[in-house]
């Protein structure tokens, strides 16, 4: 469960001074997958930021699970999985030597941390490069081991920040996979994406970001299918 | 700790994967060393290897008896035994004593004549002039450049002009090419020519008045060297070892925490670990001991390869110092080696996390990478005091980050007996610096702009707005602020060194101690209440009254206690200088106006200037990152230590720490202002009023106690009604 209530954030910039990235967005989800979709420099990653507790607000309150991000980061972040473009992994591990550090920086025993290791990499059909340097592999193998790294925990939310960004076909297709199986399985899924045809194949929720704000809440299929969706969101968003 | 051991593995694995940067900071520096010193030997074979030139002087009118002194004179920087083994070098380089034309050898000689008598004994090219055993003078030689030009005419390094004087003495004028690369050897063997020739003098004198030779000597010393040659050798090169550690050390941790922080960030990899579970100071720490045990892994590979490489070429060693052994000029001893490791361990730790919070606190790995540069200088300077012969530990230079160990360790690798004391003294300053720079930078990760510095950064655009967020300093700050105050009162003594006591106890304070407190806080944007510079009310000011008597009990009580553990002669010392300052103040200005300016100086100056920086700028950032008890008792040490004067420094700590109590109670600065002035006025007006003839009896000191304490307590239930 998460609600957030009343959050602003800004930022200072040196050529536009003050600007308020984030201003006073409320928001509560219990499960499913809720699309947040805007232009670049809307917001949506800052949003998504500060649930993961690596910002902090300025005013207003995140709760997740009821805990509030700024008094138990910790345990926020032990119910979140958080993945971004810019959330890469050590290169000169292994993706097995990776998943075992997140492990058990995640609490996991050793038994948890085999069968969680077990069932990513059937999942992601990692067999074939898991002990392989990372340096080594391609970008749609490496985003593989990431959603595998987010998931290994079993955490109850994911925190996904634009997660098809650079990926080919394929790599593309697994990570929306991924994310319906992880609805499918009970998890409440943030997804931030500006790719409409995910939204509309697996968003439940769509949440369109202008100016640090909600612009618009609601089920995708309100704002039609095809090319009278897209038009639809273009035009909420100009 | 689970999670601070999880970050060091995996971050030591990635290092230890990482071969080109582990090849460049660990091996290269190994290997280079003994390729490095087989090239020095080598070049100091190939040198002493080459034919010496022969330095060519020349004698104008000089009897036969110098001239072959001259011929005959050795160097006395030339090894007295032939040179064996890798160093066969040839014979020492001959000395020409030529011929000048006639027409130079007389115009120089009218030169030394027009000069007249008394001047030098020898003239440089610059026309300076050095006066020489009984023909001393000031005069200047007026006629150098002619005089060179002739020299170098005719290839010469230097020119002696022979006169008689009539007293039967003899004048004898050396000119010489000071700008000539030989001048030194001509210079050291015309000296022992000279020597030579006086004593031959000397003799015949003696002779001719029938006293024997022995009149010349009457004392015969002798000095028997006893030590080893390469432990005297190790004795005067003591102060390389430590500067090499700490520079070693420095190095050792700068260069992963380049990489660890700023480099993961570029990576995306900090956001990833950050995005987990783990608490973000459990994250600093691991980072830390990763680049503290790189540090120790490079100081310990450097030394081993040093010492081997010295084995290795002793032979050849052993032959540059003409059979002189010096194979054991490095080992040191596994015990001082121990105690090195022991004194720098916080110290590397102070850079370790220097070194995080510096890179981390960058944009890039790039503009890290510029930071490390100054850095690394920073370190260098503050540790190549130790290298500047003469130079010792002392109290006040034990509490100055680097150079107090450095100074320490070099004193214990000259001396039998380690100087336990200054050891002692110097590790644990440099432990207390330790807990406070990793107790601040292992909070920075939880601030966003240490996160992400490009985003969030506010830049200089927040000091446009007075009272704008941060409500209060930062630890870094505060830190910055004492560091400008101490080198103030540091250099501001030795600038106003000469003037009226007044002045060089006033000018600091209000300067070095008070202007960057207040510059601080304006540019800083913080309102006075963030440096508790607020009106405490009528509850504040009076328990400021009300704790002032325990204050100086306090004070007087430890100290005391600490006449009975520090030697006497440091107290007294220490006592009398700052009792001659008072007393000095007091003659000014007559018994009144005296004693009033005595008050200003000693008591209301320090206790407005102090308690804004110590109680108010120090206090307020420290308590930010360390919490109330670890602020109070950092801001005291500080405080103690910011009067340079190991005599003051426990007192004034225990003052320190009951005047943080009593800003933490009334939340202002004002009260310990109170209590500070009248602490000091109270002691220096006993010291110069009170006969000391006879001690306080124990009633009455009972009696003081039961007031000061009681009066506390009334204090501390006065100051709890206080809203907090």
């Amino acid at each position: 469960m998460l609600l957030i209530d009343g959050v602003s954030k800004s930022f200072y910039d040196p050529g536009r001074g003050e600007v308020r990235a984030i201003d006073q967005v409320d928001l509560a989800c219990a499960g499913g997958v809720v699309a947040l979709v805007g232009a670049n420099g809307a917001g949506k990653s800052t949003l998504l930021r500060l649930i993961a507790t690596l910002l902090v607000p300025d005013s207003g309150r995140v709760l997740v699970d009821g805990i509030d991000t700024t008094v138990d980061p910790e345990g926020v972040r032990r119910r979140l999985g958080y993945l971004s473009t810019t959330t890469r992994l050590y290169q000169r591990l292994t993706g097995r030597e990776v998943l075992r550090y997140v492990g058990g920086l995640y609490g996991l025993d050793d038994v948890a941390l085999a069968r969680g290791l077990d069932q990513q990499v059937e999942a992601f059909g990692l067999h074939a490069f898991l002990d392989q340097r990372l340096d080594g592999l391609s970008t749609g193998q490496l985003q593989r081991i990431n959603l595998a790294r987010t998931l290994l925990a079993d955490p109850p939310i994911l925190v996904l920040d634009e997660p098809t960004t650079g990926l080919d076909v394929l790599a593309a297709r697994q990570v929306v996979e991924a994310v319906r199986s992880s609805r499918r399985e009970g998890r409440l899924i943030l997804l931030s994406t500006h790719v409409l045809p995910e939204v509309e194949r697996c968003a439940d929720r769509l949440l369109l970001i202008r100016d640090g704000r909600i612009a618009w809440s609601g089920a995708p299929s309100e704002l039609g299918t095809g090319e009278a969706f897209a038009t639809s969101i273009h035009g909420m968003l100009q | 700790m689970n999670d601070v051991w999880r970050i060091f593995r995996k971050d030591g694995l990635e290092v230890l994967r990482d071969r080109r940067t582990l090849f460049v900071n660990l091996v290269l520096p190994v290997l280079l060393y003994p390729v490095l010193l087989m090239f020095i030997v080598q070049v100091l074979q190939l040198t002493q290897a080459a034919p010496g030139e022969p330095q060519r002087i020349a004698v104008i009118d000089g009897p036969s008896s110098l001239h072959r002194l001259l011929r005959a004179a050795p160097n006395p920087d030339e090894p007295s035994k032939p040179v064996r083994g890798a160093f066969a070098a040839p014979k020492p380089a001959a000395m020409i004593i030529t011929q000048l034309p006639e027409a130079d050898s007389r115009r120089l000689a009218q030169l030394v004549s027009d000069y007249g008598q008394g001047g030098p004994a020898v003239a440089g090219a610059n026309g300076s002039s050095t006066g020489g055993k009984g023909t001393a003078g000031k005069k200047r030689f007026d006629h150098s450049a002619e005089a060179l030009a002739l020299l170098r005419k005719n290839q010469v390094v230097a020119v002696l002009v022979h006169l008689d004087l009539p007293d039967g003495r003899h004048r004898l004028a050396v000119l010489q090419d000071d700008a000539n690369s030989r001048v030194d050897e001509v210079q050291s063997r015309i000296g022992v020519a000279l020597e030579a020739w006086r004593r031959e003098l000397l003799i015949e004198r003696l002779r001719a008045v029938g006293l024997p030779d022995t009149t010349l000597s009457p004392v015969e010393a002798q000095i028997a060297p006893l030590a080893p040659t390469a432990e005297s050798v190790r004795t005067r090169i003591a102060g390389i070892i430590p500067l090499l550690l700490v520079l070693l050390a420095a190095s050792g941790a700068f260069y992963p925490a380049l990489d660890l922080i700023a480099g993961e960030r570029e990576r995306g990899t900090l956001e990833t670990l950050l995005s987990l579970p783990v608490k973000r100071r459990d994250i600093f720490l691991g980072k830390l001991l990763v680049c503290c045990a790189g540090a120790l892994v490079a100081v310990s590979l450097n030394l081993l390869s040093l010492a081997g490489s010295v084995a290795v070429l002793g032979a050849q060693l052993r032959g540059a110092a003409s059979g002189v052994d010096l194979s054991g000029m490095f080992s040191v001893g596994a015990g001082s080696l121990a105690l090195c490791f022991i004194a720098l361990l916080p110290l590397t730790v102070t850079l370790a996390a220097v070194g995080l919070a510096v890179t981390g606190l960058s944009h890039s790995a790039k503009e890290a990478a510029n930071y490390i540069s100054p850095l690394i200088l920073v370190v260098l300077f503050a540790a190549a005091v130790a290298v500047i012969p003469g130079t010792r530990p002392t109290f006040a230079l034990d509490l100055v980050p680097i150079t107090g160990v450095v100074l320490a360790l070099k004193e214990s690798l000259q001396s039998p007996t380690p100087p336990w004391l200054h050891l002692g003294l110097a590790t644990l300053s440099s432990l207390a610096l330790a807990a406070v720079v990793v107790s601040w930078s292992a909070r920075l990760l939880d601030s966003e702009r240490f996160r992400y510095p490009g985003l969030v950064r506010a830049g200089w655009g927040r000091f446009r707005r007075w009272g704008a967020t941060p409500a209060s300093p930062g630890g870094l700050e505060v830190l910055g602020v004492y560091a400008i105050a101490v080198m103030g009162m540091t250099m501001g003594a030795g600038l106003l060194a000469g003037n009226s006591t007044v002045t060089m106890i006033a000018v600091p304070l209000l300067l070095f101690v008070l202007a960057p407190a207040l510059v601080h806080a304006w540019l800083g944007g913080y309102r006075p209440a963030a440096i508790s510079l607020v009106n405490p009310g009528w509850r504040g000011w009076a328990a400021g009254a009300l704790v002032l008597p325990l204050g100086i009990g306090l004070s007087l009580l430890v100290g005391g206690l600490q006449s009975t553990l520090v030697p006497k002669e440091i107290m007294e010392q220490g006592g009398d200088q700052v009792m001659e300052a008072v007393r000095g103040i007091r003659a000014q200005g007559g018994p009144v106006f005296g004693t009033a300016l005595l008050l200003l100086c000693v008591a209301v100056l320090p206790g407005i200037c102090e308690e804004t920086l110590c109680r108010g700028t120090l206090l307020a950032g420290l308590r930010k990152g360390l919490g109330f008890t670890g602020a109070a008792l950092i801001s005291a040490f500080l405080f103690a230590a910011l009067h340079l004067s190991p005599w003051r420094f426990a007192p004034q700590f225990a003052l320190g720490v009951l005047l943080a109590v009593v800003v933490w109670r009334t939340r202002s600065v004002f009260p310990a202002m109170l209590i500070h002035a009248g602490h000091n006025g109270a002691l220096v007006i006993a010291e110069l009023y009170v006969t000391k003839s006879e001690a306080p009896s124990s009633w009455w000191i009972a009696a003081y106690a039961a007031v000061a304490v009681s009066w506390a307590v009334a204090a501390w239930r006065l100051t709890s009604v206080t809203k907090r």
